[in-house]
C-alpha cells in the first residue's frame, strides 16, 4: 500500500490524513483566528512566538553547498585560465585521431595593442602528435593592421585514403602517416570593419610514411604513384597568396543573419623535385537567414578548392581537395573522397528546442573531380540527417549529427560548430588542418 | 503512532477554537504588520544560483494550489491587503504618488557626491559584467554597474525604470541613479581585493581598473555611464526563497509560495519582463525598528528587465518559455520546429537602449520567468487582481514619466518603451481585471456602500448592471440571515439587530465573480472591514 508523507514544517513529517499539512497552512496563514486571542495583533503574535519557540537556521545540502563552492573557488575560470597561463588542451587534432589532450602555454600582453603568444602540444588516443606555436597581434595600428605567425610540426599516423577522384571505393580503404612541419605568417590591414585583406606566406617541410593501422592496408601498398602522386617521395613548399574575407555575421559564435565570405588564391612551389608546381584556389560563401526572432536559422554555405597545377606538374595526394566526414559530407567516413578540385554545398535548417539545446535537420552535397571544369552541380555526393546543437550560455560547444548517405549512417560527437571558421591565410591553406 | 496521535491531538486543538472564533477582531482591518519579534539572531547564508535553477526546475518547491487544493493568499490584511510592514508598504495605488515622487524612487535624494574623487573599495570582474563598488566623500557606499559595451544604455536604463516601478509597487528596492564620469574621477583604495579573469585573488591595480572600464560603452564625449545603487541599510543576511519560510526568523510565519505580495510579483514581473524574478535577486537585511532587529527583504538587481539581459539585449525566448522547457520541447522536436511559439513572433525596434522589448507579441497569461517560481505558479484570480489594479493605476503620463528618468538619449527608445510599457499594462488589466469583479476601495460614504469599479474606469469589462444583496453576518459562527428589503448600496443601519453585515455584489447574470464586503456596526456607524471576492 502507497503511504503518504506529509510534511508539517521544514522539519517533521507525518504521515496523517492528506489534508492535514494543508489545513495547517490554511489556518496559518489565512489569518483565521485560531488560538483565542482578542486581536488580530495578538494572534499574529502569538504565531511569532511559536515560530520563536522553534526557530533555527535552514541547513543548506550538500550538492548545494558542493556548488558554492565550486562557484565561489571560480573553479571554471582558473581551469580555463590554467595555472600562470599553463593549461591543458582537450581535443582539436584532426577528425579521427581519437580522444587527444596535451599542454598548452597562453601569454598575453598589451604590447602593440594586444597580442597572444601560444604554444602547445598534444598527443591523441591514435598516438597523433602535434606541436603548435602562434602568435596573433590583431591590433595593431588601432585594429587597422593585424599579423598572425603560425608554427606545427604534426605527425598524424593513420590518415584515411580510399584512392584518387569521385569513384574511389569505401572498400579501398588504407592509410598513411602524414609528418611535416609547417611555418606561417599572415598580415592584414582592415580598411573597413567587417573587411579583412591580408597575404601570407609560409613553407612546408612534408614527409609520409606508411600508415599504422592494423585494420587496414598503408597507402603505398595498395596505390601506386602514377595513381597517387607523391605517394613514393615528398617534396617541401614554399606556399603564398593574397586572401580576403567579408564578414558581416550578427553574432560570429552563433550566426543567425549575414554572411561571411573567404577568397584565399596561394601558390605552391615545389622546393625539392619540381614536379608539384600548382596553385589553389578556396571560396567559401556562408549566408544565414534568422526568422521568428532568430529561433530559426537557415545557414547555407558553398565552398569550392579549385587547383591548377603547370604543365608536367601534379597536386601530390596529400595536397589534394578532402571531402567526408563531420565538417562537410556527414554521411561518409572522413577524408572519403580526394583529388584535385572539391565543390561543397551544405545547407541547414535550425531552431530552437530549449535554451540550452537547437535542433537542425541538414543536406550535404558535394564531390571532389580532377578537372576545374567540372566545377558544376551534377554528380554530387549527397547526405542528409538531424543534428542536435547544446549551447551553454548562448554559445554552442557541443553538436550531435547522424547522418546518412549512400555508404551508411554516421554519428558525430563533436566539440566545434559545423562551419567552423579557420582562420584565413596559408596556415589554414592545408588539406589537413 | 505517537507521532501521528501528536499531529491529531494539535489539529484538535487547533479546530476547536476555530469553530468559535470571531471572523473579524476589533482591529481588523490591519494596515501594518504588529511589531516584529527580535530577530537579531538570524544568521547570514547564501544559496547558489545553479542549485536554485535546478532545484526549482526539476522539483516542485513549495505547497502548490491545484485542481483539488485551493490556498488563498497569505500575509494579508480581511481586506485582502498585504500589509505595511517587512515585504510591503502601501504605496501609489493607494496614495497616489506624484510625478516627482515616482522618479525619485526609493529615496532619490541622496546621489554619490560630486566633489572629490569616488574611490573604489572592492571589484568584480565575473566575466561580461563588470562592476565595483566605491565609497563617495560622504562615504556612503555605493554598487556600480555598467552597460553592456554593444548596448549602451541598456542594462543602466532598464534598472532605473524598473527599480522606480517595483517600488511604487510597494516593495522595498536599492536607491539607484545614473551616474556619468571620466576614469579620471576614479581612485584606487589601498589592499583592494580583485579576483581576476582567471579566477585568482589579488590586489587589484590601476590597470585593472582600467581594464574593466575598457568593457563598457562610452558616451560621445568620452564620458562613461554607469548605474549606481547605495547600499542597502542593514546587515545582509542572505536573500529570501520563494517558497516556504526562514527558519530563524521568528517573523516570518506565512510560507513565501502563499504571500500576496510575492504571487502578485508574477505579474509585476510580466509587465517588466523580469525575467531574472528569484532568489538570487533578492536580499533580506537585519534592520533596526519598532523596538527590535527584524528581517527586512528587497529586490534587487533589475538589470534584466525590460529588452535588457544585463550582459546583451533579451532574445525571443526570455519571458516566453524556461531555461528549461521541458513541456515545450518535446513538440519543438516533434514538428520540426514547424509549431512556432507565440513569443518567437516578436519584432523588436533595433534601438540597442531598448534591447529585446515590445509589446505586441505579450501574453500576460503566458508570461514566465527564466525558471518556475513557486509563488508566481500560485497565484489566483483574487492575487491577479491584486496585483493588476496597481499596474493599471499608473496613467500614460506615469508611466512616461518613470521611463523618462533612464535618460535615453534618443527619444524615440524613450517613446517606444514607454509605449511598449503602456500596452502591456493594458493587455494585462484585459486579462486579469476581468477574472473578477473588479471592485475595489470600498468604503461608506453617506449611508452608501461605495467602491471603485475598475472595469468601468478602465473600460474592461463593464457590461450589465450591479446587484447587491445584504445579510446580517454572525461574526461567531459566520452565518449569514438575508435582509429581504435591502436591494441596492444603501447600508441597512436600522433595525438588523446585528453588529456586522455583509453585501454581496455582482454583475449582470455572472453570480460566480461575486465581491462580499463586510461591514461592522456601531451604532449607526458602519465600516469596511473585510472583502471576500468568489470567481
Amino acid at each position: 500500500m502507497k503511504k503518504n508523507r506529509y510534511r508539517l514544517s521544514g522539519e517533521r513529517s507525518c504521515r496523517f490524513f492528506p489534508y492535514f499539512r494543508v489545513a495547517m497552512t490554511f489556518m496559518s496563514i489565512c489569518g483565521l483566528p485560531c488560538m483565542g486571542q482578542e486581536t488580530r495583533t495578538e494572534e499574529i503574535e502569538q504565531q511569532q512566538k511559536n515560530k520563536a519557540a522553534t526557530a533555527k537556521p535552514d541547513e543548506t545540502g550538500k550538492v548545494e553547498k558542493a556548488l558554492t563552492w565550486f562557484e565561489d573557488g571560480h573553479t571554471v575560470e582558473r581551469l580555463t585560465a590554467g595555472y600562470h597561463g599553463l593549461n591543458v588542451r582537450l581535443g582539436g587534432l584532426v577528425q579521427g585521431s581519437g580522444f587527444a589532450l596535451g599542454p598548452e602555454y597562453r601569454l598575453r600582453t598589451k604590447y602593440l595593442g594586444g597580442n597572444t603568444l601560444v604554444a602547445g602540444a598534444q598527443l591523441s588516443t591514435k598516438l597523433y602528435q602535434k606541436y603548435y606555436t602562434r602568435w596573433a597581434m590583431p591590433n595593431l595600428a588601432g585594429g587597422h593592421i593585424f599579423f598572425d605567425f603560425n608554427g606545427a610540426p604534426r605527425n598524424y599516423s593513420q590518415i584515411d585514403y580510399f584512392g584518387p577522384g569521385p569513384h574511389s571505393s569505401k572498400n579501398n580503404r588504407t592509410d598513411y602517416r602524414l609528418e611535416d612541419t609547417t611555418v606561417d605568417a599572415s598580415l592584414g590591414v582592415k580598411p573597413v570593419k567587417k573587411l579583412n585583406l591580408g597575404g601570407s606566406a609560409g613553407y612546408v617541410w612534408m614527409n609520409i610514411g606508411p600508415g599504422t593501422s592494423d585494420e587496414f592496408p598503408s597507402t603505398d601498398k595498395i596505390f601506386p604513384p602514377n595513381i597517387t602522386p607523391g605517394i613514393d617521395s615528398q617534396t617541401n613548399f614554399l606556399r603564398y597568396g593574397p586572401y580576403a574575407r567579408f564578414d558581416y555575421l550578427d553574432n560570429p559564435e552563433t550566426p543567425a543573419n549575414g554572411g561571411l565570405y573567404t577568397f584565399e588564391y596561394t601558390w605552391y612551389q615545389d622546393q625539392k623535385l619540381n614536379l608539384h608546381n600548382f596553385r589553389r584556389i578556396d571560396a567559401e560563401i556562408q549566408q544565414y537567414f534568422g526568422f521568428f526572432a532568430d529561433t530559426r536559422v537557415i545557414a547555407l554555405r558553398a565552398k569550392a578548392t579549385l587547383t591548377d597545377a603547370d604543365r608536367g606538374q601534379t597536386v601530390p595526394f596529400y595536397m589534394q581537395s578532402i571531402l567526408g566526414g563531420s565538417e562537410d559530407l556527414r554521411g561518409f567516413l572522413p577524408f572519403r573522397f580526394y583529388d584535385n578540385n572539391s565543390f561543397l554545398l551544405n545547407a541547414e535548417y535550425r531552431w530552437h528546442v530549449l535554451s540550452v539545446m537547437d535542433m537542425a535537420v541538414f543536406a550535404d552535397g558535394g564531390k571532389v573531380f580532377p578537372r576545374r571544369g567540372e566545377l558544376n552541380f551534377s554528380h554530387l555526393e549527397g547526405d542528409g540527417g538531424i543534428g542536435f546543437r547544446f549551447n551553454y550560455q548562448g554559445r554552442p560547444f557541443m553538436r550531435i549529427d547522424i547522418a546518412g548517405s549512400r555508404e551508411g549512417f554516421r554519428f558525430w560527437f563533436k566539440f566545434n560548430d559545423i562551419f567552423v571558421r579557420h582562420p584565413v591565410g596559408t596556415a589554414s591553406a592545408q588539406p589537413i588542418f | 503512532m505517537k507521532e501521528t496521535l501528536l499531529n491529531f491531538a494539535l489539529l484538535l486543538a487547533m479546530i476547536t477554537p476555530l469553530t468559535a472564533a470571531d471572523k473579524f477582531y476589533s482591529d481588523d482591518p490591519l494596515q501594518h504588520e504588529p511589531p516584529p519579534r527580535d530577530a537579531a539572531g538570524v544568521k547570514g547564508r547564501k544559496l547558489n544560483d545553479y542549485y536554485d535553477l535546478v532545484e526549482n526546475s526539476f522539483k516542485k518547491r513549495g505547497q502548490r494550489n491545484s485542481a483539488k487544493v485551493t490556498i488563498r493568499a497569505g500575509g494579508v490584511n480581511t481586506l485582502g491587503e498585504p500589509m505595511d510592514g517587512a515585504w510591503y508598504t502601501h504605496r501609489h495605488y493607494f496614495n497616489t504618488m506624484t510625478l516627482e515622487q515616482l522618479q525619485l524612487g526609493a529615496n532619490g535624494k541622496n546621489p554619490p557626491a560630486t566633489d572629490g574623487p569616488w574611490t573604489v573599495v572592492s571589484a568584480k570582474s565575473e566575466g561580461i559584467s563588470p562592476g565595483f563598488v566605491m565609497t563617495d566623500s560622504k562615504n556612503d557606499k555605493y554598487f556600480v554597474k555598467f552597460d553592456p559595451i554593444a548596448y549602451p544604455e541598456l542594462a543602466t536604463g532598464a534598472e532605473m525604470i524598473s527599480a522606480r516601478f517595483l517600488y511604487a509597487l510597494g516593495y522595498h528596492v536599492p536607491d539607484y541613479y545614473l551616474i556619468r564620469f571620466t576614469p579620471q574621477k576614479l581612485a584606487l583604495a589601498k589592499d583592494v581585493e580583485f579576483r581576476d579573469s582567471a579566477g585568482r585573488k589579488r590586489a587589484m591595480t590601476r590597470q585593472d581598473l582600467d581594464d574593466l572600464l575598457a568593457k563598457v560603452p562610452k558616451t560621445t564625449d568620452g564620458q562613461i555611464r554607469g548605474i549606481v545603487s547605495l547600499q542597502i541599510a542593514g546587515k545582509p543576511v542572505g536573500p529570501f526563497k520563494y517558497f516556504g519560510t526562514r527558519g530563524d526568523d521568528p517573523n516570518d510565519i506565512v510560507p513565501h509560495e502563499h504571500r500576496r505580495e510575492l504571487r502578485g510579483l508574477g505579474i509585476f514581473a510580466a509587465w517588466l519582463d523580469h525575467n531574472d524574478s528569484r532568489s538570487i535577486n533578492s536580499l533580506d537585511t537585519l534592520v533596526q525598528g519598532d523596538g527590535s532587529t527584524y528581517i527586512r527583504h528587497h529586490l534587487i538587481d533589475f538589470g534584466s528587465t525590460l529588452g535588457s539581459l544585463s550582459t546583451s539585449a533579451k532574445t525571443a525566448r526570455s519571458g516566453g518559455e524556461y531555461y528549461l522547457d521541458f513541456k515545450a520541447a518535446p513538440k519543438q522536436i516533434g514538428t520540426l520546429g514547424f509549431a512556432v511559439p507565440y513569443w518567437a513572433h516578436a519584432h523588436y525596434p533595433g534601438y540597442p537602449s531598448v534591447g529585446g522589448f515590445e509589446a505586441e507579441t505579450f501574453e500576460p497569461d503566458k508570461w514566465v520567468p527564466d525558471y518556475p517560481n513557486p509563488a508566481f505558479l500560485n497565484r489566483l484570480p483574487d492575487d491577479e487582481f491584486w496585483a493588476a489594479k496597481q499596474i493599471m493605476a499608473f496613467t500614460d503620463e506615469q508611466v512616461r514619466a518613470i521611463v523618462k528618468i533612464a535618460q535615453f538619449s534618443d527619444p524615440s527608445a524613450e517613446r517606444f518603451v514607454g509605449d511598449a510599457l503602456i500596452t502591456r499594462r493594458d493587455k494585462i488589466g484585459r486579462v486579469f481585471l476581468t477574472r473578477v469583479l473588479p471592485l475595489d476601495r470600498f468604503a461608506v460614504d453617506n449611508g452608501q456602500i461605495v467602491f471603485h469599479d475598475l472595469g468601468q474606469e478602465h473600460g474592461i469589462g463593464a457590461e450589465g448592471g450591479l446587484h447587491v444583496t445584504w445579510s446580517r453576518f454572525d461574526n461567531k459562527t459566520g452565518e449569514r440571515t438575508p435582509i429581504a428589503t435591502a436591494q441596492d448600496f444603501h447600508v441597512p443601519v436600522a433595525g438588523t439587530g446585528s453588529s456586522y453585515l455583509a453585501a454581496n455584489i455582482w454583475r449582470g447574470d455572472d453570480t460566480a465573480k461575486a465581491v462580499t464586503v463586510f461591514l461592522r456596526l456601531t451604532g449607526t456607524q458602519a465600516e469596511v472591514v473585510g472583502v471576500d471576492r468568489t470567481w
